[in-house]
Formats: structure tokens, sequence, C-alpha cells
């Protein structure tokens, strides 16, 4: 269950405020694949980043299974982040140096456990990346790139799967693919946040949120 | 995965900037141990040097050592012994004697263990008209050197002249073509001629050496000596105060002449050239600390020079690789890395290079020593190992600010840039 309650955020620089969150409220239960829709500059991936704890909110409150994300302190926070969230994003961020299998098992680097090599080739199988698997990012098609950083956010098998426009640069035969994998997420029990502004991926979705003015709206 | 996984491997993927780095790391302790070998190489070069210039004095001074001794022995004796009463004046001006030493005296000269003289020749010198020569003559007589206890007692210069022989002065040969064997008559004894002593230029030439006893008798002066020659040793040469002062204690009222002034010469210019070798050192020891001085401060600018320029390399270096990993460093971040792992992670890389390339110029130092200036066992290993810690504080330390600043990178900012 994901709560956001009341979520405020500003961005300051030294000449100008802006507001780009105004108490943002929604209430995700697990199973729901959602996406948050609007248009570009609208504070989609700010929310995200948000979700994810990578941003602090002037005011509000992230509940993630009952617990308070921003009232953890800052390494409690990132360990809970590698715990349970897995994030996509639009640009990928894969690790130029590293081949695809290393790419997913990248995922554990915090946790500090043992590669689990067979968790990967799960994975692989089922992204269809296996023989790409050592390869390294710049050898790769954009949308093998997208499936190994879908891989990597699934490899740690998290509750919440946070995701900035993923299909933004793909092709429809990815997109589908990668959408497919949230859908197949969420059946499973687990949580998709995905933001977006292409109104044929949101359709995917469970349920649609829309940022209007600066607040969540249940579409 | 670990960290350190994905640090060798991103040590791997970008290993011309690594090598880079570790160059100029290397650079650093290259840098600094070959600069210690230069300047042993220039101390070890000023020790050979003044070496080499103290075995040439050594060498001169003994040459000139030897010279002395062949010198003053060809010349003979250089010092004459006097009775204190002995009138100058006459001696020098018809070679007659008024004062004679005693027996006794000379015996004690001989037994006194003398150190400032080395041969002591008793003698009778009196001046005579020869009848057959048509002028004067100097009747010398001589018994043979007394034995003189000295450790530097050697062959006697002066063999001794047995009774009715006579060695006759070359300007005499010359005149009467006297042959060695030929009968020569002195106030009517004949004597036989033994040798004819080579030219002198002095009074010698006009001299007959012959035994004491038939000088004496001949002259009419019995058991009489007129003067004792003798050969100083080296340590009085020059300065004869210290035979004064020895004579002093054994027989009063001695005048002491010196008469060999080239053997005097010899002398003084050996003293002058040791003092020279020791001046010419002094200056080659002074002039060598100058530019030593002058060395060591171009090796402390050189070495500053390349420590501060290895510095800025490895700052902009990690700077550039910071930059070039925004991306990896912001998506480690949201895979739950803190920000000191990154800073970690980061600094590591700079110890690492700081280490191989510490280690890696050390060893060009050496070799490039051994090999250029032929030097080896300069770089002790504690010193090495001075100068390793040395770099990799100067690699992690220039590193610092780079690292620092990838720490602090804020995730949020660039996974939010499309
Ligand atoms: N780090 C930032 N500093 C200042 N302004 C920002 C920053 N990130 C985003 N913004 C601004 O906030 C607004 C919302 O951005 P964003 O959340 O990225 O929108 P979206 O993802 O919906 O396109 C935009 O106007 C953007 O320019
Ligand atoms: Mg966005």
């Amino acid at each position: 269950m994901i709560d956001i309650q009341k979520i405020t955020k500003t961005y300051r620089s030294e000449t100008k405020e802006l507001l780009v969150l105004k108490e943002a409220t929604a209430s995700i239960k697990p199973g729901t694949f959602a996406a948050i829709c609007g248009p570009s500059g609208c504070g989609k991936s700010t929310l995200l980043l948000v979700l994810g704890g990578l941003l602090h909110p002037d005011t509000g409150r992230v509940m993630i299974d009952g617990e308070d994300l921003f009232a953890l302190s800052s390494e409690r926070r990132a360990l809970r982040r590698a715990q349970l969230l897995g994030f996509v994003f639009q640009r990928f961020h894969l690790i130029p140096y590293l081949t695809v299998e290393e790419n997913i098992e990248a995922a554990a680097i915090a946790l500090r456990g043992s590669t689990d090599q067979v968790r990967a080739k799960e994975l692989m199988d089922q992204l269809n990346i296996t023989d790409r698997r050592t390869h390294v990012p710049g050898k790769l098609s954009v949308g093998e790139q997208q499936r190994t950083a879908l891989a990597r956010a699934l490899y740690n098998r998290p509750r919440v799967l946070l995701a900035d426009e993923p299909t933004g640069n793909l092709d429809p035969e990815n997109a589908e693919i990668v959408l497919n994998a949230f859908s197949d997420f969420a059946n499973a029990g687990g949580t998709v946040i995905m933001v977006t502004h292409h109104p044929e991926a949101a359709e995917q979705a469970d349920t649609q949120w829309w940022i209007k003015n600066k607040t969540l709206v249940k579409g | 995965m670990r960290a350190g996984h994905l640090f060798i491997r991103e040590l791997r993927f970008r290993r011309v900037s690594v090598v880079l780095a570790i160059v100029a790391a290397a650079a650093v302790s290259a840098c600094v141990v070959g600069a210690r070998s230069f300047l042993a190489a220039h101390d070890a070069e000023t020790e050979k040097l003044i070496a080499a210039l103290e075995e040439r004095a050594a060498d001169r001074m003994a040459q000139l050592r030897d010279d002395a001794r062949v010198f003053s022995k060809n010349l003979g004796f250089n010092i004459l012994l006097l009775p204190g009463d002995q009138d100058a004046g006459r001696l020098y001006a018809e070679n007659r004697s008024t004062a004679f030493f005693t027996r006794k005296q000379v015996q004690a000269l001989g037994s006194a263990e003398l150190a400032t003289l080395n041969h002591l020749l008793p003698m009778l010198r009196h001046q005579i008209h020869w009848d057959q020569y048509d002028g004067n003559v100097i009747l010398v007589g001589i018994e043979g050197e007394i034995y003189i206890k000295s450790p530097n007692f050697q062959k006697p210069i002066e063999e001794r002249v047995d009774a009715g022989m006579v060695h006759i002065g070359n300007a005499i040969h010359k005149r009467l073509k006297l042959q060695i064997g030929a009968q020569l008559e002195i106030e009517g004894e004949t004597f036989t001629v033994k040798r004819v002593l080579p030219q002198k230029g002095n009074i010698d030439d006009i001299s007959l050496l012959m035994n004491l006893g038939d000088a004496q008798r001949l002259s009419g002066q019995p058991g009489k000596i007129s003067g004792v020659l003798a050969l100083s040793c080296n340590c009085a040469a020059g300065d004869l105060d210290p035979i004064r002062q020895e004579l002093e204690r054994v027989v009063q009222d001695v005048q002491v002449v010196e008469f060999s002034v080239r053997a005097q010469a010899r002398q003084r210019a050996r003293s002058a050239i040791g003092k020279r070798t020791k001046e010419e050192m002094q200056d080659i020891t002074e002039s060598r600390a100058i530019l030593r001085s002058h060395v060591a401060q171009f090796a402390t600018l050189l070495v500053s020079l390349v420590v501060v320029g290895a510095a800025i390399f490895l700052t902009v270096l990690t700077f550039a690789s910071v930059r070039e990993r925004r991306s990896e460093v912001a998506l480690l971040r949201a895979l739950g890395l803190g920000s000191l792992s990154i800073f970690a992670l980061m600094l590591y890389k700079a110890v690492l290079t700081g280490l191989a390339g510490g280690i890696f110029g050390c060893l060009v130092g050496v070799l490039a020593g051994r090999w250029i200036l032929g030097i080896s066992a300069t770089a002790t290993t504690p010193f090495m190992l001075s100068v390793i810690s040395a770099t990799v504080a100067i690699a992690t330390l220039a590193s610092a600010l780079p690292a620092l600043m990838a720490a602090r990178i804020d995730p949020a900012v660039i996974l939010n840039q499309e």
C-alpha cells in the first residue's frame, strides 16, 4: 500500500521559486498498475522522485506499507529503496562498462548479498535478452537496453516499481513488452506507478491519475 | 554484485585514464627518487674527485720527498758543524781553521742518538801550497762516517779513504793529467790516485781527499778535527733551529751552517705544494658544495613542479571522470548506495593509482639511476616506502575534491534530465 499524503514541493533557486506540487494526495493498493498522466512539465517526474525517496518534499508524507519514508535516516531510506523499490527511467541509466547480466545484478549492490545468477537468468529469459547476456549496453538496441533496465528493476523482487516515461524512447513493440511486464508484476501482487504523458501507455494501466493544478486527481 | 566488482570493471573500462593517472603519479615518485640518485651521484663524484686529488697530492709529495732525498744525497752533506770559536773570516779567506773539535766531542755526537742529523763525517780541512800543482790546494782528511744511532741511518755518503790513497779534485785532474793509479807527491810523501772526483764547480775541484791521519800529519795538525759534515733529516731541512737545539744538549758551543741551497729550495717547494694542494682541495670542496646546493635547489624546484603538475593533472582527470560518471553515480544512489560509498569508490581509485604509480615510479627512478648515472643502492627501502606513501597521499589529496563533488551529486537532478 502506498499512501501519498499532501505532498508539496517547491523548486527554489536564488532568483525564483517554482511550486510544482501542492498537497498531492493519493492511495495506491498493492496489485495495482497505476499511471500518473499529465503534460510535460506538470511535475510527474518530481512526484516519482519523491515517491522513490530521492527528493525531499517540502511537506507531506510518503507511506510505504505504513512506513514513513522521509522519517527514516538517509542511510535507512537508501536501504529501503534498495529493498522495496525498483526504478525504470526513460533514459535507462545503464552502467556502460558492465554486461547485460552484470547491469541486472548491480541492483543488489547496496544489499551486499551474493549474486543470484539464477534470478538474473530467469529475468533475461523472461525479457528475451539472454543471448545479449555478455554484451555491454553500447552494443544493445534501445529496446534491449530498456528491457535490461527493467530486469534490473525486478532483480531484487521489489514491492513497488517506479517508472518514469519507460516507453518514451521505445518502438510500439518494445513498449508493449515493457507494459505487459508491468501488468504481470501488478497481477503478481506488486505495485506499479508509471508516469507518462502518452495516453496510449496510460490506457494499459488499471487506474489513471492526473496532475491537475499541481495536485493529483483520479481519472 | 559487490562494489569491488564494479570498481574493477570501471578501472578496466577507463584504462586509458587509469594509465594516465598512474603515469602522473609515477612521474612524482620517479622524480623524487631520480633527484635523490642524481644528488647521490653528485656526492659520489665529489668524493671521487677529492680522493683523486688527495692521491695525486700524496704522489707528488712522495715524489718530491724522493727527489729531495736523491738531491741532498747527490749534493752530499748540507750541514757543516764548526767549533763555536772558529773564525769564519779566516776559514773562508784562507781555508784555515782556528779552532778544533776534541775527539771526545766527536764521540759524543756519534752516540747522542740525534734525530735531526743523519750522517756525520768528521774532517780536517787545510789549505797548502802544492808545488806539483803550482798553486794552493785544499787537503781534506776524512776517516769515514762515524756511526750514528739514527733510525734514518743509511749507506754512508762518503766512503772512507785509506792511508796513502788520495781522491783528486776535477781541476787538479785536468791540470796535471793524473789518472787513477798515478803517483803524486805532497810534502815529500807519495800518494796513489784512487779516484778522480766529478766536477763540482766549487772549491772541491781543487781538493785532495785523503785519510784523516795523512791530512793531520801533512798539515802539521795531528789529532785535530776542524769540522763535522752532516746531512740534516728532511724534517729539519730549511730550519736549523731544531738542529741547534738538539746539539746544544750534546756539545756546547757549536756553529751550524747550512750550505746546500738547492735542497733547501726543494724542501720549500714541497711544503708550498702541500699547502697549495690543501687550498686547491678546499676550493674544489667549496665549489662542489655550492654546485651541490644549486643542484639541490634545482631538484627541489623540479620535484615541486612535477608534484604540483601531477596533482593538477590528477585533479582535472578525476573531475573529468566524475563528470562522465554522473549518470552512473545517480543510478548507484537510486540503487541504494550512500554518498559516503560514492566518495570511497572515487577515493579508492586515487589510492590505487597512487600506489601503482608510486611503485612504478620508484622502479623507474632506481633503474634510471642505475643505467644512466651508474648509481646503485641509493634508494633504501624506508626511503622508497615514504616516497610511495607520499605519492599515494598526493594522488588522494588531488582526487579528494572531485570525489567530494561526486558524493554530492544530487541523483534527483541527474535522473530527471531528459
Ligand atoms: N531540479 C530542478 N530545479 C528547478 N526546477 C526543476 C527541477 N526539476 C524540474 N524542475 C521544473 O519543475 C517542473 C516539473 O518538472 P518535472 O517534474 O520534470 O515535470 P514532468 O516530468 O511532468 O515533465 C518543470 O517546470 C521543471 O522545469
Ligand atoms: Mg518527466
